[in-house]
């Protein structure tokens, strides 16, 4: 027979502990469970009770009770038969065990499977409630400690997603920072050459100490900036973004400026420098003032690596800084001048690269010059440096590498197709056959440079011979009909497409520089930012291009694609 | 490159996809399957690092405006690559089968 009282009030000194708590009562003899209910009714939030050890089984897995107060000796399961049960499923309420023997055998065993308390019978109420209220306190403090730690835990998860968002927010911060006005552009100088700028970034982590910014003056220079702080980490990186951002807030105010020469431009800096870094603080870093009509660079290396400068005949000059790093105590400040008549490229880092580890001990230093000579793109020169050093384990690194486009060159090929695709096709054919002739390909790079001009070609056929401008070609993909026009549309009055090449030997690997001309109104400016996903239908022929070669600029008048790729004669391909 | 007819609705391509041809032939064979009625059409791409973006242009318009599914298997771990990241492998149902 069951009875089962719930009650919501009941008064005891005995604390308040046991209230928050249910207890399950099981005595087969009716007078003293009777006894206890009637005491413990009210100080516990429900009482449940049983005549027997089935029953309070049975009970125990309906309700699953705090606390198990039982006597031992009963009709079917004993006390510690009902303990053992309870043991088997899986749970750890606490069982106290009301008896009046004392054999040893039955403490023993009681001991081994966890009785929480005895209570011997005849027993003494007050020692009955003390025992269970002793009870219901640790239960109360293990729940305590157990709410505690799954608070610290969700805290925990709360900081981490917070401190992620706080992350993205910094990152997409730096990358407003740092700045690339030319990015992919042609730039034009003296006697019609060419150039063009390529940057490298890689933040070790999510804030960089190292910043660069490279800006298009009022005045058709550039100036660029490489800066990369002392130290690492969040203080490292709040220094080199303070310090691109007053270069850019500078440049950017640059034509209020009564004159301008790179030393004013210079003194401010230091001005900003000294109210900014810490006493212990110092920067390296390098302004670049470039004048591509004079053929010439003004240089401010404040403690940066060397700079490497190639000529076209492929001879390699270190230039050496000239100023120790910048910090708060004013210094002179020197300048120099490069010339860049005669000159085929130039490298700039930080020290992240140049202290690399190498995979086989040492630092990147001592192969920099000759992965140099050997590598005449940027790109090439990241897949030295990649199968060299130690990955994961590097520095913020920052390369910037200014590269002239119009090279003379021991070997040209210039072809015009005819404007229709088995044209266009024809044209990469013999193309790719002379070069075949000229010098050894691997067959990886072949297809590579088929995809390369393909994509190339096929772009300046729709844009600049067809006029298929963005809108157009996304109607006609939805409408189905972009390869019939592809196919049968005549070409623009006037529309053709130029397809030259040279190839320059002087580095150790040589340099292939692919020059896809048409006379369209070129790429739009955003053309090579644009995201390419699965929904678009633009722009993947440019991404192709950009995966499959070196380097990729753009450049009027006219449709105009500059692309490098270094001919590596299968070392690239190498796994 | 050669391409492979395996029953009707299915494509075999040998070789780097790399050539306007190679693109124009892709396209021919895939609208010949689906003027045969060809709701589902598997292309298996044994060999080449690349596709052009003619092929996956058409490819697209097959899925997207044409209703037909496509499934990939391809075999060469760059053009896999390639298209996990244009977002490809899904609406195209790449399987890479290489290694």
């Amino acid at each position: 027979m069951k009875e089962q009282t719930v009650s919501e009030t009941g008064s005891s000194d005995c604390g308040v502990a046991t209230k928050e708590l249910t207890l399950l009562l099981v005595e087969d003899d009716l007078l003293i469970r009777e006894m206890l209910l009637m005491r413990l009714d009210g100080l516990f939030r429900s009482v449940f009770t049983a005549a027997d050890g089935n029953e309070g089984f049975r009970f125990y897995c309906e309700h699953n009770p705090d606390i198990v107060l039982t006597d031992q000796m009963m009709p079917g399961l004993s006390g510690l038969d009902l303990m053992r049960k309870i043991r088997e499923t899986g749970t750890k309420t606490p069982v106290v065990l009301m008896t009046s023997s004392i054999d040893n055998e039955i403490l023993l065993e009681a001991i081994n499977i966890g009785i929480a308390r005895f209570v011997p019978k005849p027993f003494d109420f007050d020692l009955v409630l003390h025992t269970l209220d002793s009870i219901a306190r640790e239960i109360i403090n293990v729940r305590l400690l157990e709410q505690h730690h799954h608070q610290e835990v969700e805290l925990l998860r709360y900081r981490d997603v917070y401190n992620s968002l706080q992350q993205e927010s910094a990152r997409r911060k730096e990358r407003h920072v740092v700045r690339h006005d030319l990015r992919n552009r042609v730039l034009e100088g003296a006697g019609g050459i060419r150039w063009g700028i390529n940057v490298a970034y890689s933040p070790r982590d999510i804030m960089c100490g190292d910043g660069y910014s490279v800006r298009n003056l009022f005045d058709g220079r550039q100036l660029i900036f490489v800066v990369d702080a002392m130290g690492s980490g969040m203080s490292a990186s709040l220094t080199a973004m303070l310090s691109t951002s007053f270069f850019n807030y500078q440049v950017e105010n640059l034509h209020k400026w009564e004159s301008f020469t790179l030393l004013l431009f210079l003194k401010r800096f230091q001005e900003y420098l000294s109210s900014m870094l810490l006493e212990e603080e110092v920067l390296s870093c390098g302004f670049f003032l470039v004048d591509l009509v004079k053929e010439e660079i003004e240089t401010a290396l404040f403690a940066l690596p060397p700079l490497l400068l190639r000529a076209t005949d492929g001879s390699v000059r270190r230039i050496r800084g000239e100023n120790p790093p910048l910090g708060i105590y004013p210094c002179e400040l020197r300048t120099s001048t490069l010339s860049l008549s005669g000159m085929a490229d130039l490298l700039i880092m930080t020290d992240g690269v140049s202290d690399a580890l190498l995979l086989q001990g040492g630092s990147y230093r001592e192969v920099l010059e000759s992965d140099f000579r050997a590598a005449p793109t940027l790109a090439a020169l990241q897949r030295r440096f990649k199968s060299r050093t130690e990955q994961g384990e590097q520095d913020d690194l920052t390369l910037m590498h200014l590269r002239r486009l119009d090279i003379d060159a021991g070997w040209n090929w210039k072809g015009i197709p005819d404007l229709s695709l088995p044209g266009l096709s024809r044209t990469i054919r013999e193309f790719l056959g002379a070069l075949i002739a000229e010098t050894a390909l691997d067959v990886v790079e072949h297809d590579e440079l088929e995809v390369v001009l393909t994509e190339a070609m096929i772009n300046a056929f729709e844009h600049g011979c067809l006029g298929i401008g963005r809108e157009e070609k996304i109607r006609l993909i939805k409408e189905g009909e972009y390869d019939d026009v592809l196919e049968r549309r005549s070409a623009l009055p006037g529309a053709a497409i130029v397809l030259s090449a040279t190839l320059w030997r002087s580095p150790t690997k040589p340099l292939l520089i692919l020059e896809i001309r048409d006379n369209g109104p070129g790429l739009p400016d955003d053309a090579l930012n644009t995201e390419v996903d699965e929904t678009s239908v633009h722009g993947r022929g440019l991404w192709l291009i950009r995966r499959f070669s070196d380097s990729l600029f753009i450049g009027g008048p006219g449709g105009r694609l500059i692309i490098l790729k270094t001919l590596e004669g299968g070392d690239a391909h190498e796994d | 490159m050669k391409i492979e007819h395996r029953g009707n609705r299915e494509l075999a391509i040998i070789g780097n996809i790399k050539s306007i041809e190679d693109s124009l032939e892709i396209k021919k064979a895939l609208d010949a399957l689906q003027q045969q009625g060809a709701r589902n059409i598997l292309l298996r791409i044994q060999d080449s690092f690349s596709m052009t973006s003619t092929v996956i242009g058409h490819l697209m318009k097959l899925v997207n405006l044409d209703k037909i599914t496509i499934s990939l298997i391809v075999g060469d771990r760059r053009l896999y690559e390639l298209l996990e990241e244009l977002n490809l492998v899904q609406p195209f149902n790449v399987r890479f089968s290489g290694e």
